[in-house]
């Protein structure tokens, strides 16, 4: 493979072009996915026999926490590219990953709370998980507020990808101190759900809806990213003449 | 002039300049006793209540008023112009960033240590987990200067930084949180609290070697938009 | 389908509200992903368009 491959890929007009043929594929199957996934969770499978038929909120509660914690990482990624080679696609890639992220990791923790209630009895246990992922939640807070804050995008994205990869290096060491304060102050808790292994009738729809949820957050960061493409690049030829603005 | 000649001269600049605020010097310990003293009025004065909080009110406290001061540490320096001064000398930027870092936490984080165990005191805190207020303070503070310096560099050119200042920071405080209030916990208990300190050693370890590369960044991308 | 008629559905012996609503926030979410971008999409294309209809009546008053 010829390094100039990488190079064209990372061309915000290639970009446009190629996410432009795979988005409805991309749409399609997110949207197959998760109907399917969603709808055969919550119409035909069996209640759990510990927690009746609330369990039914994991076919919504795993998938956005897992892409809350993947965007994140995706984020922090696309963050160093961006900033050790100059990327400008991989600066765009971070400013969308942000708000998708959080909304999913908002999502996480609201299902997880409202989970909690028929479960534990409690809408808000500090558990190692949930609180793990509310402060996962503050992480995204401050990267859009940081990235709002600046004036200038070239500023902005330079800042929020320093604050990335110091919240990336970070998550792992935040996880481990909020598990082991977890088991410290044990008395407290109570432990989420006991090792069990999970249905076949299950398991399937479950991943059908992580898969699902996977590709609707890949699709709308396509149409995210696009969007930001336009917007960025509004002076350059291509642009104006796919607009029909060329005079 | 030598690198350690160089770094020596802007520590003692630093020094001298904090020195002469008073104000500057004073007010980030009377903000840590006064917070420490809120939590008695709020939650009641049962003694045994306190002594569960103890640690974990002294902690926040002090990591409170770290924050408090962090905002001030290139403020001044990059409003007067000196800060893009620095960054020109041939002195690398994350030494500079460094040194700063140590004259602010000598300013700072050190006097709140030594004032720590005062607070452990009125919380009825046993005297056998005063050194672990003390030790888990001194490993600590450092690194909450450390990570607060990212935060501030990245702030600095920001003209309400202090607010977002503590949006970014507050969430990485946490680790160093959580070990250092767990040390003071197994103190109070009368558990070994060694192992909590050596974890907090090796954060301090990882902060001192990734940090200053991170405040080194975040200054150049500060001042050069 | 598991749940016997709609009223089971929607009671799910009494875990219904917490089931539905989280389902509801869910469908939410998603929505939201997906009409943030189109209205930015639609925002910036009319603007470009806006911006080179100006250029144009510009360059023909000169």
């Amino acid at each position: 493979m010829k390094w100039t491959y990488f190079h064209r890929m990372a061309s915000p007009k290639w970009f446009y072009d190629f996410s432009g043929k795979i988005l409805p594929w991309v749409g399609v199957l997110a949207l197959v996915l998760v109907a399917g996934g969603l709808t055969w969770g919550l119409l035909f499978t069996q209640p759990d026999y510990l927690q009746g038929n609330s369990y039914r909120i994991i076919f919504l509660h795993v998938p956005s926490a897992s892409l809350a914690m993947t965007v994140y990482v995706g984020l922090a990624v696309a963050a160093s590219i961006g900033f050790i080679w100059k990327i400008k696609l991989a600066d765009m890639a971070v400013s969308c990953l942000a708000p998708i992220g959080a909304s999913f990791c908002a999502l996480a923790l609201v299902t997880g709370a409202i989970w909690g209630k028929p479960t534990w009895g409690t809408w808000w246990v500090w558990d190692a998980r949930l609180t793990s992922m509310l402060i996962l939640l503050f992480l995204y807070f401050g990267l859009i507020a940081l990235r709002e804050a600046f004036d200038s995008r070239e500023t902005a994205s330079r800042a929020c990808a320093i604050l990335a990869m110091v919240g990336v290096v970070n998550i792992p060491i935040i996880k481990y101190s909020v598990e082991w304060w977890n088991t410290l102050h044990q008395g407290s808790t109570i432990r989420i759900t006991e090792e069990s292994t999970m249905a076949m009738e299950m398991l399937i729809p479950l991943l059908m809806s992580i898969a699902g949820f996977y590709l609707f957050c890949l699709f709308v960061f396509l149409l995210r990213i696009r969007a930001e493409i336009l917007s960025r690049e509004q002076r350059t030829k291509w642009v104006r003449h796919l607009l029909g603005a060329n005079s | 002039m030598s690198l350690s000649a160089g770094l020596g001269v802007i520590l003692k600049r630093d020094l001298q300049l904090a020195f002469r605020n008073r104000g500057d010097l004073i007010n980030p310990l009377v903000f840590f006793l006064l917070v420490a003293s809120l939590f008695p009025l709020g939650v009641g004065p049962s003694s045994d209540v306190l002594l569960i909080m103890g640690g974990g009110v002294v902690w926040v406290s002090a990591l409170l008023a770290n924050l408090l001061a962090m905002d001030s540490l290139f403020r001044s320096d990059y409003e007067d112009g000196s800060l893009e001064q620095l960054m020109l000398s041939p002195t690398p930027l994350w030494m500079v960033a460094m040194t700063k870092v140590l004259a602010h936490w000598l300013v700072t984080g050190l006097p709140i240590t030594l004032l720590a165990p005062v607070i452990a005191v009125m919380f009825g805190l046993p005297s056998q987990a005063l050194p672990a207020v003390v030790m888990t303070l001194l490993l600590g503070t450092p690194m909450l200067s450390l990570i607060g310096a990212i935060g501030a560099g990245l702030t600095v050119g920001l003209r309400k930084g202090g607010i977002l200042l503590s949006l970014l920071t507050l969430p990485l405080y946490i680790p160093v949180l959580i070990l250092g209030t767990g040390a003071i916990d197994a103190a109070v208990n009368e558990l070994p609290w060694h192992a909590h300190l050596m974890w907090q050693g090796v954060l301090v370890v990882l902060g001192v070697t990734f940090a200053p590369l991170a405040i080194g960044a975040s200054l150049r991308v500060s001042v050069s938009g | 389908m598991y749940f016997e008629d709609l009223n089971a559905l929607i009671s799910m012996d009494g875990h219904g509200p917490y089931v539905w609503a989280c389902y509801g926030l869910g469908m939410i979410v998603l929505a939201w992903n997906l009409l943030t971008p189109l209205r930015q999409n639609r925002a910036v294309a009319a603007d470009i368009q806006r911006r080179a209809r100006r250029e144009r009546v510009q360059q023909s008053k000169q």
